[in-house]
């Protein structure tokens, strides 16, 4: 077995994904919740069916992709190829999450098997305690809270999407290691809920630099002093959330050739580029009024030590009638460079601003009170420069989903 | 007689269970100095918002099986949301560790159980198997 450590996260070879895989629907659908002695635990789990078929965009190889390609999630290069089939890797996934608690006290760990990944992840796993009523603090591995959906990012009946607005949900990170306090008070008909994180994250084969590097390609990632917060202010309908978090990120290239017998590269050379800090600002306002839905979200990433700044938004838009709830959704991505592009201690780079804008309509529908039904329709408008790469296209997307929580 | 009889055992076998869940109340312990709780109360103990009482004491909220007609009365009628959308919201939550959600019970009669032996318990139940040991404090209803 082939094991790859990255701090808490683990990767499991192939030779042993089946039966991690069976392991977890058994664990799932036995264990529900129980009590030993003091120890009270429970287990919940969710999972998505999902199954997309390319209609139409530019054909085109990039990076070893056969497009027209849409990335349903960056982070783990799940990507919907320009292949003729349908396709059931990039949406479908199943999580299972157990906690223990007594007394103010709790373990809780979350397993995320994917189809894009093709492995079992730790993706959660943390001891919380209450110090009081108001005030918790949580030790381990965490999601990283950067956007407004991040914490339920592969909880499929949790969104109203069958996968997140790549343009702005997609990034290179998404956990972390290390503490987080959380506040939360009421006053009136308000409540808030703050955040405090710190901590690092390191990741040996970064899914979203295949999307940039290419899909056999391998980069190394790590993000050092990792620190910041969230607050969320709500009242009856209405949720504003405010974010900043910053580090400092380092990206280390690595070329080689790809064994598929022993899972791993041969090292030819690697590239380090140089460590540098970024700043992340986000703010949602969500709206949930009678029937009506409403989502918008932007985020902005400076990049100081790279020169380039990130800036995505999203509005959404839908309506609750029954057991249906279509929903209209208008993204954008935007990378522009700052300071003529220059990377310090590289060399010089001629950066081309990267832009991809997607327009989707998606309808779900309830089924049972714990599962739903999705279809979605993605257009993705590729508006980079000509000279920017990878440039994927256009690309014009069907996807089903069936998501379930138990 | 016999006709009107007949009307009236057409109606209890034929009428929708759903309409004998229409008038349900929340009750707490006899011991818990709250007497009234606000819709706006109610929705906070049982979303995981604010489960600390105006007496002091922490709520325990208790949840009836899916199957009961009480429990998709009491949520959308209490909040205008489907049992679908509230499932979907404390996914948000559970698998964030966020907030816990109500302890879920057996029956009704569990539910009075508890409410009657648990000073912080708190629940909703059909006002006809509301106990005469406990104390109501929020009725829902169509009137």
């Amino acid at each position: 077995m082939v094991l790859h450590h990255s701090g808490l996260h683990m990767t499991l070879n192939l030779n042993n994904r089946i039966l991690t895989t069976l392991t977890l629907w058994f664990w799932a659908f036995t264990v529900h919740a129980g009590q030993v002695g003091n120890i009270t635990y429970s287990g919940n789990g969710y999972y998505t069916i999902g199954i997309g078929k390319m209609l139409s965009g530019t054909h085109v190889n990039v990076e070893n992709y056969n497009c027209p390609c849409l990335i349903s999630d960056y982070a783990q290069a799940a990507v919907y190829d320009g292949r003729s089939s349908l396709q059931w890797k990039p949406d479908s996934k199943l999580g299972v999450q157990g906690t223990a608690s007594n007394k103010g006290v709790s373990l809780t760990t979350q397993i995320v098997a994917r189809g894009a990944s093709g492995s079992a992840d730790l993706e959660w796993l943390y001891g919380n305690y209450d110090l009081n009523d108001k005030m918790s603090i949580q030790l381990g591995r965490k999601r990283l809270p950067m956007f407004y959906y991040s914490d339920v990012q592969d909880i499929g009946f949790a969104l109203p999407w069958t996968h997140l607005p790549p343009g702005l949900y997609g990034w290179e990170a998404v956990n972390y290691n290390g503490v987080n306090v959380r506040y939360q008070d009421h006053w009136e008909r308000w409540t808030s809920t703050a955040n405090l994180l710190a901590g690092s994250e390191s990741n040996n084969n970064s899914g979203y630099w295949k999307i940039y590097n290419g899909r056999q390609s391998r980069s190394n990632i790590n993000w050092s002093n990792i620190w910041g917060g969230d607050l969320t202010l709500s009242k009856d309908w209405h949720e504003t959330r405010l974010v900043y978090i910053q580090s400092n990120t380092q990206e280390n290239l690595v070329s080689g050739e790809w064994n598929p017998n022993t899972q791993s590269y041969t090292l030819a050379s690697s590239v380090i580029y140089p460590l540098a800090k970024q700043q992340i600002y986000g703010l949602t306002f969500k709206a949930d009024y009678h029937n009506w839905l409403f989502h918008s979200e932007i985020v902005q990433i400076d990049h100081p030590g790279l020169n380039y700044k990130d800036h995505a938004q999203l509005l959404a838009l839908g309506y609750h009638y029954e057991q249906w709830q279509p929903i209209f959704t208008w993204g954008r991505y935007k990378g522009t460079a700052v300071n003529n592009g220059l990377l310090p201690g590289v060399q010089p780079w001629n950066y081309s601003q990267d832009v991809q804008q997607t327009v989707s309509i998606s309808i779900r529908y309830d089924v049972t009170a714990t599962s739903d039904l999705k279809v979605q329709f993605d257009s993705e408008t590729d508006h980079s420069d000509p000279g920017y790469s990878p440039n994927y296209g256009n690309a014009r997307l069907l996807t089903f989903t069936y998501d379930r929580v138990f | 007689m016999g006709h009107r009889l007949i009307v009236l055992l057409f109606l209890i076998i034929f009428c929708p269970a759903s309409t004998f869940a229409e008038d349900v109340v929340v009750v707490v312990n006899q011991k818990n100095s709250v007497n009234k709780l606000t819709r706006d109360e109610v929705i906070d103990i049982f979303l995981g918002r604010n489960r600390q009482l105006s007496s002091g004491v922490t709520a325990l909220p208790l949840d009836l099986p899916g199957t009961a007609d009480e429990r998709e009365y009491f949520y959308s009628h209490l909040t205008g949301k489907s049992m679908s959308e509230i499932n979907a919201y404390w996914a948000r939550l559970i698998f964030t560790g966020r907030a816990t959600p109500p302890t879920l019970v057996r029956s009704q009669e569990e539910a009075m159980q508890m409410v009657i032996d648990n000073r912080s318990a708190i629940s909703y139940v059909n006002r006809n198997k509301a106990s005469s040991q406990v104390r109501i404090v929020f009725e829902l209803n169509n009137k």
